[in-house]
């Protein structure tokens, strides 16, 4: 394998558990078959080392942007991505990143969710996401957003978020996504010791 | 349109100062990130101590976006430490008193305006 990607364990509302959602989304959507995935415990970050340049990246955002550039234009079944920037993150996009970083990394869980939310709904109103959600952009915000979107009902979502409830929505019905969201939550769960199977 | 986001004006303004290859690109894009919450996490400040053990430089082999934006958002923390603290972050202390001490720092009109930290590299 050419990367080496550590996942910690994590719990769920917890920064570490969004990070591992990043990279891993990011894995599976980008369709990176080069990448070998392990469970690491007692690291606080997740982290992906390139042995071939002798460096390591240990922020998700980082990690996931990197392997936006490495990505392929065309999925491993054939189909193209629907972002066609050749790797490029936008200016736009990097915006986008720079205000989950600020705005959501210090509100989501502190501020009331009403106003988190209707920020968030402004500016997904204007977010230019591609159907599959293939760039870094995306794959950030909507993880980070998995946990919090939940905690309001459908009903709430339907009528005060339309499209915080029509993204949520696709993200959570897109295979990669999915299979995503599927690999974090496996290495994130803390292995039993033999004591604790015993 | 406007750009908003510190990091991304930086990023924007010196595009051709922000890694050549896409490993350095993601390592420059790391370092922002991380160092706009040095002070609300101190995980990332031991991810720089172990960085800089072996380096002169943030990225690269020369001073770049990278070492300018991290020096500028460690001053207070820099400033704020004493004794232990310089002590157990050695290698942050040496390698923020060299990037303060640069012809690019010094004699540069706006930079100049910023506080010099006094470090003792020789206090033990």
């Amino acid at each position: 394998m050419e990367f080496k990607l550590s996942i910690p364990a994590a719990q769920k509302n917890d920064n570490l558990f969004n990070n591992a959602l990043k990279v891993c989304i990011a894995i599976s959507v980008f369709d990176q078959e080069n990448v070998e995935i392990v469970g690491c415990a007692g690291q606080n970050y997740v982290s992906l080392e390139c042995p071939k340049q002798n460096k390591s990246l240990n922020e998700a955002n980082s990690i996931v942007r990197y392997a936006f550039k490495k990505v392929q234009l065309v999925y491993s079944d054939k189909r193209f991505l629907q972002s066609q920037n050749n790797g490029q993150i936008s200016v736009s996009d990097a915006a986008l990143i720079e205000w989950e970083e600020t705005f959501l990394y210090s509100n989501l869980l502190l501020q009331d969710k009403q106003q988190v939310a209707s920020s968030v709904e402004k500016v997904l109103s204007i977010a230019e996401f591609p159907a599959d959600f293939s760039t870094a952009a995306a794959i950030i915000v909507m993880a980070t957003l998995y946990e919090f979107i939940p905690t309001f009902s459908s009903t709430q979502l339907q009528n005060n978020y339309p499209n915080i409830a029509k993204l949520f929505t696709a993200f959570l019905h897109d295979d990669r996504a999915r299979r995503g969201i599927e690999l974090a939550a496996k290495y994130t769960t803390p292995k039993k010791t033999d004591s604790e199977v015993a | 349109s406007t750009l908003t986001g510190q990091n991304t004006i930086c990023t924007y303004i010196a595009s051709s100062d922000c890694g050549d290859t896409d490993l350095e690109k993601a390592e420059v894009q790391q370092w922002l990130t991380l160092s706009n919450r040095f002070e609300s996490d101190p995980e990332g400040l031991k991810l720089l101590q172990s960085h800089l053990e072996t380096r002169t430089w943030m990225i690269g082999n020369k001073m770049s976006l990278t070492d300018v934006t991290v020096y500028v958002r460690m001053i207070p923390i820099v400033k704020s430490w004493r004794g232990e603290d310089r002590l157990n972050n050695n290698h942050i202390v040496r390698w923020f008193d060299f990037i303060q001490h640069q012809a690019e720092i010094c004699e540069n009109d706006l930079a100049k305006q910023l506080e010099k930290i006094q470090i003792d590299l020789n206090a033990a």
